[in-house]
């Protein structure tokens, strides 16, 4: 390594500078710093220091001659270093300007590439390279980058006014067609009112002030003065040789990763283009080979593999690498944190954690939630797929699996969405009026429009399916109807989409829950219950969830027996029952309701194992009675009370612990809600005790109950805290608006959105909730985690609870905010 | 129907552009007093031109329409105008790199070297709106929405780069190519 002149005061080697001295040289040199320090073969370059800046300022916005000085003795030292010279041919010497602060911002000038060709060593460059249009179009961008980012000029004006001039230098080249060509560039600035130099040296100065000029753009100074960076920190400038993959038949170009960013599967992978340069490989002109294919340089691959292996340690996570090999010589021109898929990023975080290269809560931060609820999305049942009838096909650009009716106009969508039924938006094209049907929608259909339009846009913001460009569908908006090669569909027929393949089917395709099918997802999703340290109980609700739904490893709470009931199939015998015993009309009644209790406790403690099961009595004055019980008006009213109707009560119990009798490895728990002083609750669990089989739980649903366990010196009950309960009772909000949470996000959106109480409770609630937890988490666990606020299961979490309840859907998203959190 | 008034189209157009449109936000919107809006937005309920649902105003087919005859009235002239066609012309090739940025956005996880690239498109359609601010003088409005978003979405704020229920940038965008596309009298065609 050729060293840097010792006494410069401005401009540096990379290799040369601390490497942890982020305040003088910036991240992107002290990231070339510690690459070079690690042996990653990066090419050379300097930097001019954030002091370069400070001089900048204190003489009126300008480059004073010392440091321009440095600057060219900085390009001579990048010369030796590279055998090539600068504004000149044999070979040229092109570099790349930066700027690179301490902390990257918004409103930086960006990067400058392939400054320094004039139109005669241009010209020279193209006769000896024998490439004419590869020097003319890399020359020609290097003027685009320019006037747009320091001129602050359209490049899309520069391209109109200088076309007739490229054409010609490209079919004769010669010096006074690249002389024309410089000239109709200059004329242009000049036509715009702006002023630049054909000479490769001033140009570089001019990048070097317009980096220094940009630390004081409105954009970057809002930024710092929004997070408090003083602005007086300045920005250092990175100049670093430019390597070529067209030099010979030795060079090539090409990126890899360091783990497959489809699958996460721990090989090298990418592709290598020989003889041509990075813009080939992304304009997809050229071909390139497969880093595993037999027929790569061996000694590449290796050096590829080595590096990579270094780089992981260095980031500690998967990176992807941008390279070139010029004449025989490797660079890494650029490397960071890799980009990968959902399942990829599953997949490297756990085996990142496996390897001991992270922690367990760094694994879980390596995964957006994002990526994480889109593998957790539902997906079609693949036999019901296979059945499918396929409609029309579209471009698929927003995945999910989805269906609904299909309604024709936003508006209507909303309202049938309002009625609690599942619509899928077909429109011919969507405009910004669009947008509230959307939002009512479980997915979109366009019929025109290409992957890239707006209705793409906004379905990925949204994260539902949605299918544009599906041409055979006619959509009739003014006569509700559409069709599909000659066949008319209403209005309200049912479809189903899949958002990624763009397919359409007709009718209903069942979904269901993706995660137990995926091994890196579980893996995952266990490594979050070991972050969070929570134990998440869960209860199936319907048939299809006894029977198909993942109960996972926790408890089993809190079910209500009239779900069960329901799932049964005997809801209506069992009202009727409950409705008699209630205007005490036949004892018999009572034997009805054991039997029935029984069975439907039966049907859960059969997939129950060895889970603890919780099981919530039903109540006459609650909501659901309310609707259940044809006459419920008429019932007298004593009865709604926690313990107001004990015939009801006694039968109940009797039905389950009857039911327990023959599963005796299930401990059974029932709880009753509403209950709001210590002695209720004795004369409850009294009750119970009648039972062997059976104990009494307390369900907290007011802030009396809440209290009076905080105060109570023996409190020993297993419990669970109905959060949203006693906030709804505590702020006095109408208990019919219950269930209807889109109400409330609705009302206290915007203007009010600090003040809702779902999110942010009373003071004085907050703190009792946070006393029951640092208190008697042990013995209290938070109800219905999946429909909290996520502001409030974080204070949830941090006040001690570790015991969690969620719907069986809602169970993997709950583990996933709990990990999440604790990283915070 | 009445013709609209200077000032009620303000606030009906905001309505028409944002289906999801409150109050407040039409006010933010359009930079007029909130008084206002709700003598215009009441005054519309009663001729039978939208109607409140929740706290958000909706506008009718027949208000669209009362809104669409305004511009219809309005920018006749400047319909005949090539350089208004011109200038359309243009946009449509920074809309194009503009969804092409966004979509990136989406797809790269927010990746930072797309973020900017894509706040520079809006600022170029910013400096190219300026250019019709002396015929259309309310277009000066967007110019200032996209500036405050950009200002969010430089905070870190990710929701204003295309969030469709916040102000985000791409939402000010889809707004602005719905409304030019009715200065000029033309139908949306694609994307």
């Amino acid at each position: 390594m050729n060293s840097m002149v010792v006494n410069t005061k401005y401009v540096h080697d990379v290799r040369e500078i601390d490497a942890s001295d982020v305040n003088s040289f910036g991240g992107k040199a002290t990231g070339l710093a510690r690459m070079a320090l690690a042996g990653i073969p990066v090419p050379p370059a300097v930097v001019i220091g954030t002091r370069g800046y400070h001089s900048f300022v204190q003489n009126g916005g300008t480059v004073i001659d010392t440091i321009a000085r440095e600057v060219h003795d900085g390009i001579r030292h990048l010369e030796r270093e590279t055998g090539k010279r600068f504004a000149s041919s044999m070979p040229p010497l092109l570099v790349s300007v930066r700027s690179g602060a301490a902390i990257s911002m918004p409103g930086m000038m960006d990067t400058i590439l392939n400054l320094g060709l004039d139109a005669a060593s241009a010209l020279e460059f193209a006769k000896t390279s024998q490439k004419p249009d590869f020097v003319l179009d890399t020359w020609v961008r290097f003027w685009r980058m320019y006037s747009e980012t320091v001129l602050d000029l359209d490049a899309d004006d520069l391209d109109g006014d200088i076309e007739t001039a490229l054409e010609v230098a490209r079919s004769t080249p010669s010096s006074e067609t690249f002389a024309s060509l410089e000239a109709a560039i200059l004329e242009h600035i000049q036509s715009q009112g702006c002023e630049a130099s054909a000479d490769p040296h001033r140009q570089l100065i001019e990048v070097v002030a317009a980096v220094f000029r940009s630390w004081n753009s409105p954009r970057a100074k809002a930024y710092r003065a929004h997070h408090k960076i003083p602005d007086d920190m300045g920005t250092a400038v990175t100049i670093q040789a430019m390597a070529f993959g067209n030099a010979d038949a030795h060079s090539g170009t090409g990126v890899a990763f360091t783990r497959d960013p489809n699958t996460g599967e721990n090989i090298l992978y990418g592709e290598y283009l020989t003889g041509h340069q990075g813009e080939d490989l992304v304009a997809g002109t050229h071909t390139p080979i497969k880093l595993s294919d037999a027929s790569m340089p061996r000694d590449l691959v290796d050096a590829l593999h080595a590096h990579g292996r270094t780089l992981e340690s260095l980031y500690r996570d998967a990176v992807d690498i941008e390279f070139t090999v010029e004449s025989g010589s490797l660079y890494f021109l650029q490397v960071r944190a890799a980009k990968r898929t959902a399942a990829a990023a599953i997949r490297i975080a756990t085996d990142l954690v496996q390897e001991g290269m992270i922690s367990d809560a760094e694994g879980i931060a390596r995964a957006s939630q994002d990526q994480v609820l889109t593998l957790l999305k539902p997906s079609f049942e693949p036999q019901a797929l296979k059945s499918a009838a396929l409609l029309a096909e579209g471009l698929g650009s927003s995945p999910g699996q989805r269906s609904g009716a299909a309604v024709l106009d936003s508006d209507r969508a909303a309202e049938y969405a309002a009625e609690g039924k599942d619509v899928i938006l077909l429109r011919p094209i969507t405009s910004p009026q669009d947008i509230r049907g959307m939002l009512a929608s479980n997915g979109i259909v366009t019929a025109r429009g290409g992957a890239l339009s707006h209705a793409a846009v906004v379905s990925r913001a949204l994260n539902k399916p949605c299918i544009v460009g599906c041409e055979q569908m006619e959509v009739d908006v003014d006569g509700r109807r559409f069709s599909v090669d000659g066949r008319t569909y209403p209005e309200g027929t049912a479809i189903s989409i899949d958002g990624a393949t763009g397919k359409v089917y007709l009718g209903i395709v069942p979904v269901s829950d993706a995660a137990g099918s995926n091994d890196a997802l579980s893996h995952y999703l266990d490594l979050a219950d070991k972050v969070s340290g929570a134990d998440i109980w869960t209860a199936p609700r319907s048939e299809a969830e006894l029977l198909h739904g993942e109960l996972g490893s926790g408890g089993i709470a809190l079910i209500g027996l009239t779900d069960l009931v329901r799932a049964c199939d005997l809801l209506p015998e069992f009202s009727a029952a409950v409705s008699r015993i209630a205007h005490n009309e036949q004892s018999s009644s009572e034997t009805v309701i054991s039997d029935i209790a029984a069975e439907a406790s039966r049907s859960l403690f059969a997939v129950a194992g060895q889970r603890p099961v919780h099981i919530r009595l039903p109540q006459l004055g609650s909501e659901r009675a309310k609707q259940l019980l044809p006459d419920w008006e008429a019932l007298a009213a004593a009865q709604f009370l926690p313990l107001g109707n004990l015939p009801l009560l006694r039968a109940l119990l009797k039905g389950i612990s009857h039911a327990a009798a023959t599963y005796p490895k299930v401990r059974v728990t029932v709880f009753a809600g509403g209950i709001s002083t210590l002695d209720e609750l004795a004369a409850f669990q009294r009750e119970v005790a009648e039972h062997d089989e059976l104990t009494g739980g307390l369900l907290i649903q007011n802030f009396a109950m809440l209290r009076a366990v905080l105060e109570s010196r023996d409190f020993d009950s297993t419990s669970w805290l109905d959060v949203n309960e006693i906030i709804r009772t505590v702020h006095g909000l109408p208990s019919h608006l219950q269930q209807m949470s889109a109400i409330f996000d609705d009302y206290y959106a915007g203007n009010l959105s600090a003040a809702n109480p779902f999110s942010k409770p009373a003071e004085f609630l907050t703190r009792a909730f946070a006393e029951a937890g640092q208190a008697a988490a042990d013995k209290i666990g938070v109800l219905d985690a999946h429909i909290l606020c996520d502001d409030l299961l974080l204070a949830l979490y941090r006040a001690g609870f570790r015991r969690f309840s969620t719907s069986i859907s809602g169970r993997n998203e709950t583990r996933l905010k709990l990990a999440r959190k604790e990283r915070v | 129907m009445t013709p609209l008034d200077d000032t009620s189209f303000l606030i009906l157009n905001a309505a028409h552009l944002n289906k999801m449109s409150k109050p407040q936000g039409i006010a933010d919107a359009t930079g007029l007093d909130r008084a206002r809006v709700d003598a215009v937005l009441s005054a519309a309920e009663q001729g039978g031109l939208g109607a409140s649902a929740g706290d958000q105003f909706l506008l009718f087919p027949d208000g669209s329409k009362t809104v669409l005859d305004y511009y219809d009235r309005t920018y006749a002239d400047l319909r005949r105008d090539p350089a208004l066609e011109a200038w359309y012309e243009r946009f449509e090739t920074l809309n194009t790199q503009f969804i092409k940025h966004v979509t990136d956005w989406q797809k790269m996880e927010g990746d930072a070297g797309v973020e900017s690239k894509l706040i520079k498109v809006a600022e170029r359609l910013c400096k190219a709106i300026d250019s019709l601010v002396p015929q259309i003088p309310r277009y000066a409005e967007y110019i200032r929405r996209f500036n405050a978003s950009i200002g969010r979405v430089d905070q870190g704020d990710k929701n204003f780069v295309c969030n469709p229920t916040s102000d985000s940038v791409h939402n000010i965008w889809f707004e602005f190519h719905e409304d030019i596309l009715s200065v000029l009298g033309r139908p949306r065609d694609t994307a």
